[in-house]
């Protein structure tokens, strides 16, 4: 009986494991190697066994478990979809787990049912070690290729940027406004912050220095009066006073016009114009004139520009 | 030895093709190699070094060289060229080339994993990771996705996928990749049992699987987090299903029963491969209808099957994804439409290789273009003649040989603007059939003197051609590598600025609100943003690049505004940098859509900053974000 029936029994106590991975939640290497057959596999393989009433060629059961396995998890979610737990892990884990153990059970009584030979039981390789050498060294390239192709991606140039956003006031209905700062520059970076209300400086937070990455949330309490103002946050570069880094705005009177908005907000350069050597200022930032403007980010190019 | 000479040259010419033919057709190859994997592991390193070579190329053009448009060709040949001259040798036996064909599906399965490792980036990936994300956020189906709204009707492959990342608890990308990977698996393994079970022969499966490879879409995009990466795998184990039945030896049943599933699967996964399975069992049906009398004892018609196939699919589009209709057809009308204006000398065609601002690829990636196609179209009818001599008892093999003959007349689309997608999109089907019947060819062809030995190289190199025309045909030259920032170039338009705005959005906006973008931002808001990104598609055919364009807001273009519940808009400064490189700054119907000639005006985006009522809630530099509720609301 365990001659005959023993790939289901492996089959039967890997679908344990995985229910007791997902149950259990093991170390995410392990839940993911556990699970991962439940999937792909296990379903399809039941299926098959099950339904098939003699040996196929192992390529060819290779074949029709990757498909069935496929086309059952695709098909389950339907009947999960329209059952009141919907699409859970524990769900998946009863449907295609019930899916692979009524296969099981069917391809049991089957096997019982034929004089049809067991199963070949798996050999042991003969191991021809210039084969596994050079197998070895594939894995080990593809895996190089995977974690150069990773890194290049994480560290990809990238120009540096400020985020600069306004919340609160009027639109929420409250009195306190707050603004934040986020830098996503290449270096350490100082700020300061304005908050104007009908074009008058109403607070000021400076220096605000960030670290790449770092974040400074700031709030002020309005009057109501001012509230029904243009609330401007501006945010300015330590040392280009002139110029205004980041501007957000909340416009919450409709009849207000904002001071000075006849003017665009930032007098950016058009697209042909150049800088330093003439080169284009847009674009590719490695084709930026030198390695101070091109550490730096587009909006940066204006500062510069003054 | 007179008599032969004094025939005439016709004869004797006759007589030396049918003798070659004879040779070609029926001579098996002489050594089989016995067991094992032959060559299987030298040629996986090289395929390995092949990758390594391509991440190198990644790596070195995301940081801007040049040299890496070269390393990309170097190593995608690296991987190719030695399994298709094992592929073409006499000497290699069946499980070395099963084994062969696996590694080819992988190898270039993993060459757009080493693209972008971290994510998704392609616009049909980020709209179907919304699909996914939604039902692993609710648990439910059918959530709406106003980017790609028969997404959520088609929900299979995100099935599949939030299946694999709620047991394992791997993420969506995670998840996904390993999914496609095992599709792609499947999709070879079940091609190569497709064509070994017609063809009687594991070296025309093995270079059936190889000539499938080198269709335009096999190396990006049918491997992309989309639903006909699924769909595709999934019908061709139906196709190898049906054609193993056979009454006599027991396999009608479970065979029948694994084609249904398979074939329900891809009803529900997508429309386009669905509506192809039908065409593909239909005209095998037709096929099999005229030649009955030629049928082998035992085996099956596929009528039964294609009955099921179209109930099944009716039913799925009239009660659940109806909406498909409006979506394909009038792609389909307007390819029609420009053929027929274009073959009526109406109207000019299509430039072919002409990139966005008329730029054009290199000399020899062009003549690599129209060389691969040239070799396919040449390489056909000694297809077609073998399938007659050989296989033309099997309805199958002739249905395939009716498929690859739909070909030429699919290139005439190319000369379309609208029809060359839909050809480009067809391919992935069409090569179904043409892969089995140029494998004829080259089978065939490897049996004759002057192909063997050295000469084979002719061959490897006449099938390397049309491998490397594949992603030059299919792909634009500037997707195929990462690198610097373009303008509207989906991948390579997504940097950390816009990554930062679309999880701003989500965190502190919250989900779900209606928000115009441009293309690329408006696929992160869609996906990492959660956002309702508005489309002509999900919006009553109202394109709002007709805002984005206007010099100012008149009236007309704040209606539109109002019609569209826009609740937010995002702006993007880079859009005044260059020209779209996908050819439209937001989508179809837009200003001068397709035949953009020079970049935005910076005024037409700095229109939004004078607007009463119009609330300026972040800004990164690039990037500003306008909270427009106020402005729309009613006086």
């Amino acid at each position: 009986m365990i001659r005959r029936s023993w790939d289901l029994m492996a089959a039967a106590v890997l679908l344990g494991i995985a229910a007791a991975a997902v149950l259990l939640q093991p170390p995410a290497l392990f839940r993911i190697s556990l699970t991962l057959p439940l999937v792909l596999v296990l379903p399809g393989y039941a299926i098959v066994e099950a339904l098939s009433t003699r040996r196929r060629r192992g390529s060819e059961r290779v074949v029709f478990t990757l498909g069935a396995s496929l086309s059952v998890a695709v098909l389950a979610g339907f009947l999960l979809d329209a059952l009141p737990w919907g699409l859970r892990a524990e769900s998946w884990l009863v449907a295609l787990g019930g899916v692979t153990a009524i296969g099981l059970v069917l391809a049991s009584a089957r096997r019982r049912a034929t004089t049809d030979p067991p199963p070949p039981l798996l050999r042991r390789p003969v191991a021809r070690w210039r084969a596994v050498v050079v197998t070895a060294l594939a894995v080990a390239a593809a895996v190089l290729a995977l974690v150069v192709a990773r890194e290049g991606a994480v560290d990809q140039p990238q120009a540096g940027f400020t985020r600069l956003w306004i919340q609160g006031g009027p639109t929420e209905g409250t009195g306190v406004v707050r603004l934040g700062v986020e830098s996503g520059e290449l270096g350490e970076t100082s700020y300061a912050l304005h908050l104007e209300v009908a074009g008058r400086i109403k607070q000021i937070w400076s220096p605000i220095v960030l670290q790449p990455g770092e974040r400074r949330e700031v709030e002020q309490q309005l009057a109501p009066a001012e509230l029904r103002s243009v609330i401007e946050g501006k945010l300015y570069l330590i040392g280009v006073p002139e110029t205004v880094y980041r501007r957000v705005a909340l416009n919450p009177n409709p009849t207000a016009r904002r001071p000075g908005t006849q003017a665009a907000l930032f007098a950016r350069p058009r697209r042909a114009e150049t800088v330093g050597t003439g080169r284009r200022c847009f674009g590719n930032p490695t084709h930026w004139p030198d390695e101070r403007v091109r550490k730096s980010m587009y909006c940066r190019c204006q500062v510069l520009l003054g | 030895m007179r008599a032969r000479s004094d025939a005439p040259i016709l004869s004797r010419v006759r007589e030396s093709a049918r003798s070659a033919l004879h040779v070609a057709v029926n001579e098996e190859p002489r050594r089989t190699g016995g067991e094992g994997w032959g060559w299987c592991p030298a040629v996986g390193l090289l395929a390995a070094l092949g990758l390594l070579i391509l991440a190198c190329a990644n790596t070195a053009a995301r940081h801007g060289a040049a040299w890496p448009w070269n390393g990309f060709w170097v190593g995608l040949l690296l991987i190719f060229v030695p399994i298709a001259a094992r592929l073409l040798s006499s000497s290699a036996n069946r499980q070395e080339r099963l084994g062969l064909a696996a590694l080819l599906g992988v190898g270039l399965f993993l060459v757009k994993v080493l693209q972008y490792p971290t994510d998704f980036r392609y616009a049909d990936e980020l709209m179907h990771w919304r699909t996914a994300d939604d039902i692993l956020q609710m648990g439910r189906l059918h959530r709406p996705n106003p980017v790609l709204p028969v997404s959520p009707l088609f929900p299979g492959l995100e099935n599949l996928t939030t299946a694999v990342a709620s047991l394992s608890g791997l993420s969506i990308f995670a998840a996904g990749t390993i999914v496609l990977g095992v599709a792609r698996l499947t999709l070879v393994l079940a091609l190569f049992h497709l064509y070994e079970s017609i063809s009687g022969s594991a070296r025309v499966a093995g270079l059936g699987v190889l000539l499938y490879a080198a269709n335009p879409n096999f190396l990006f995009f049918g491997v992309q987090f989309a639903y006909e990466s699924l769909a595709l795998p999934l019908t061709t184990v139906a196709l190898f299903a049906l054609v193993r039945r056979d009454r006599r030896d027991g396999s009608m049943l479970p065979s029948t029963v694994l084609a249904c599933l398979a074939l329900a699967a891809v009803v529900t996964t997508h429309h386009v491969t669905t509506y192809m399975a039908v065409l593909v069992l239909g005209l095998w049906a037709l096929v099999d209808a005229i030649f009955r009398r030629w049928r082998a004892p035992g085996r099956l018609d596929p009528v039964g099957m294609l009955v099921i196939l179209v109930v099944a699919g009716a039913a799925w589009l009239i009660f659940a994804a109806n909406l498909v209709v409006g979506y394909l057809a009038p792609k389909i009308s307007k390819s029609a439409e420009e053929l027929l204006r274009f073959m009526a000398r109406e109207e000019s065609g299509r430039e072919l290789f002409q990139a966005v601002g008329g730029e054009l690829p290199p000399l020899w990636e062009r003549l690599a273009g129209f060389g691969a196609t040239g070799l396919t179209l040449l390489v056909l009818p000694p297809g077609l003649l073998v399938l007659w001599v050989r296989h033309r008892r099997t309805s199958a093999a002739l249905a395939l040989g009716c498929l690859a003959l739909a070909y030429p007349g699919s290139l005439a689309l190319r000369f379309t603007s609208t029809g060359a997608e839909l050809a480009n999109r067809a391919t992935s089907f069409l090569f179904l059939a043409l892969a089995f019947v140029l494998a004829l060819t080259f089978a065939a062809a490897a049996q004759l003197r002057p192909f063997r030995g050295l000469g084979r190289a002719v061959l490897v190199g006449w099938i390397a051609v049309i491998f490397v025309g594949g992603p030059i045909v299919g792909w634009a030259r500037w997707a195929r590598l990462p690198g610097p920032y373009l303008v509207s170039a989906d991948a390579r338009s997504i940097e950390a600025e816009s990554l930062a705005a679309a999880h701003w959005a989500r965190a502190v906006l919250g989900p779900n609100n209606r928000m115009a973008a441009d293309r690329a931002n408006r696929l992160l808001m869609l996906s990492y943003g959660r956002q309702f990104t508005t489309t002509s598609l999900s919006s009553g055919g109202i394109n709002v690049g007709w805002v984005y364009f206007a010099r100012e807001i008149r009236p007309k273009e704040r209606e539109m505004l109002r019609k569209l519940r826009v609740d937010y808009l995002l702006v993007d400064q880079r859009l005044t940098q260059g020209l779209p490189q996908s050819g439209t700054y937001f989508e179809r119907g837009e200003p001068n859509s397709k035949t953009h000639t020079q970049p935005m005006d910076p005024g037409m985006l700095a229109k939004f900053d004078h607007l009463d009522g119009v609330s300026r809630l972040y800004d990164s530099g690039n990037i500003q974000i306008y909270d427009v509720r106020g402005y729309l609301r009613d006086p």
